[in-house]
Parts: C-alpha cells; sequence; structure tokens
C-alpha cells in the first residue's frame, strides 16, 4: 500500500464514521441522544486523531513534509477537524 | 445545536426567559463563603444589572439562537473560525457564571478548531467560501493599489511635461 493510499483509507473511515455520527446527531433531534451516542462521538474522533496521526507519519516518512503545524494547517488533518466539528456543532 | 433547540422548544425557556431569570437570581445574589462560584464581583453585578432591567426576556432568545447558529456553522463548516470562537466565548460566559458540565472540554476544542481555521472547514462549505473571499481581498487590495499609484504617475509625468517645457534636466 503506498502512502496516498494508506491516508486515504484511513481518512474515508473517518469520514465515513462522522457522517454516521451526523446521521445519528439528526435522527435523535430534537430529542435527548440516543443511548451510547456520546461514546459514538468520541470513538469517531478518537479514530479520526489516529488517521491524522498516521498520515503524519506516513508524510514524515515519505519525506513530504516536516512541518511542525501538520495537525493544525494541513489538509490530511482536517477529517479530525470534521469529527471535532460534528460533536461541538451537535450537542 | 441540540442545546440551542432544546431551549427554543422548552417554553420555560423562551416565554418570558423564567429559566434564566432563575439561574441570573442564583448567580447574582446565592454566593456566598470565600470561594463562590461567581469569582468575578463584577459579573455577579453584571447579572444583578441584567435582572434590573429584566434583560432575561430578551437574553434567553439571544442564547438560544446563538447556541443553534453556531451549531449549524459548524456542521455545515461555513465560517468555521468564527463560529469556533463564538461558541468558545460562549462556553467562557458559561464557566464564568459557575457552570461546568461539558464547557471545558467544549471550549478546549473550540480553540484548537479556532487555530486550525484554515483547514477546519476544509470538508464544508470553507473549502469554496475562504479561497473566494481570499480572492476577492487579493483583487481589492491590488486594485486599491493600482488606484493610489495612479494619481503619482500623473503627477510624476506632469511634473517631468513641466520640466521640459521649462527646459530643465
Amino acid at each position: 500500500m503506498n502512502t496516498t493510499t494508506t491516508v486515504k483509507c484511513f481518512e474515508r473511515v473517518s469520514f465515513i464514521l462522522s457522517a454516521a455520527a451526523l446521521a445519528v446527531t439528526f435522527i435523535s433531534l430534537p430529542g435527548i441522544p440516543p443511548a451510547g451516542w456520546g461514546w459514538f462521538v468520541l470513538a469517531t474522533i478518537l479514530f479520526a486523531a489516529g488517521s491524522v496521526a498516521v498520515a503524519y507519519l506516513v508524510h514524515r516518512r515519505s519525506g513530504q513534509t516536516r512541518e511542525g503545524t501538520f495537525f493544525l494547517s494541513h489538509v490530511n488533518a482536517s477529517v479530525f477537524w470534521l469529527a471535532v466539528r460534528i460533536y461541538l456543532g451537535s450537542v | 445545536m441540540q442545546s440551542g433547540l432544546e431551549k427554543l422548544l422548552d417554553p420555560g425557556w423562551i416565554r418570558g426567559g423564567l429559566e434564566l431569570k432563575g439561574f441570573w437570581r442564583w448567580a447574582a445574589y446565592a454566593q456566598s463563603g470565600p470561594h463562590p462560584e461567581v469569582a468575578y464581583t463584577w459579573y455577579r453585578d453584571l447579572f444583578s444589572f441584567l435582572l434590573v432591567y429584566h434583560a432575561y426576556t430578551w437574553m434567553a432568545w439571544v442564547i438560544a439562537l446563538s447556541e443553534l447558529m453556531v451549531g449549524i456553522l459548524l456542521i455545515l463548516g461555513l465560517f468555521t473560525g468564527l463560529a469556533a470562537f463564538a461558541g468558545a466565548s460562549l462556553n467562557l460566559l458559561y464557566l464564568a457564571a459557575g457552570s461546568a458540565s461539558t464547557n471545558p472540554v467544549m471550549m478546549r476544542l473550540s480553540l484548537f478548531l479556532l487555530m486550525a481555521w484554515k483547514v477546519g472547514g476544509y470538508y464544508g462549505l470553507d473549502r469554496f467560501l475562504l479561497p473566494a473571499i481570499k480572492e476577492r481581498l487579493h483583487s481589492r487590495g491590488a486594485n486599491e493599489a493600482t488606484r493610489k499609484a495612479v494619481p503619482n504617475i500623473v503627477l510624476q509625468q506632469s511634473a517631468l511635461g513641466l520640466n521640459e517645457m521649462h527646459g530643465f534636466e
């Protein structure tokens, strides 16, 4: 598996989880979220953070980037911020 | 978003702002001992002032609509940095008023999201909006520079013309 495929693979899983979290949010509106919603969103955020860490390592190994602000400014980190936005926006 | 919607659908919150009035009353007057939950005296005084002028009747709407708007903007990824800043500000206000709940976690996440404003809304509308705004500002800046440069050029040319007319080098 090459660099781009590895990053994309993790990113896609995070994206699917985030979309599911968003769907569950809207299904539960406007009442109280169903049991387990908080755990699901937490798991989504953690997986997204993991995928960004993988993306960072892959980029470093392939010599593509050495920037310290990868987590705050690289496009491959935006999937983590998507998960964070869904959590912050839905509660 | 859920918090804002629940407030908007709650008659106790919206009609007359009675729930907010109760909270402000607690925050303003029910603080005693060396370590009160609302630490700043000016903040307690602000609540007293707002209670006197019945500001809870419209502030209840402002709070509920702000929470709803911040939630919608964050989910859509529209003006993510500004929405994160507004969300963090709301969390700060609640925390300073002695309500912890999930506010510390949300505030920290909002601040990180604010720091990542450039890519925070990449999977959202900011992906298209931010480059458009940047392009517009850039073109406006270029137009402004041209507008400022043109009179100078005209002056220089006229000065040159005068110099030539009077035979100066």
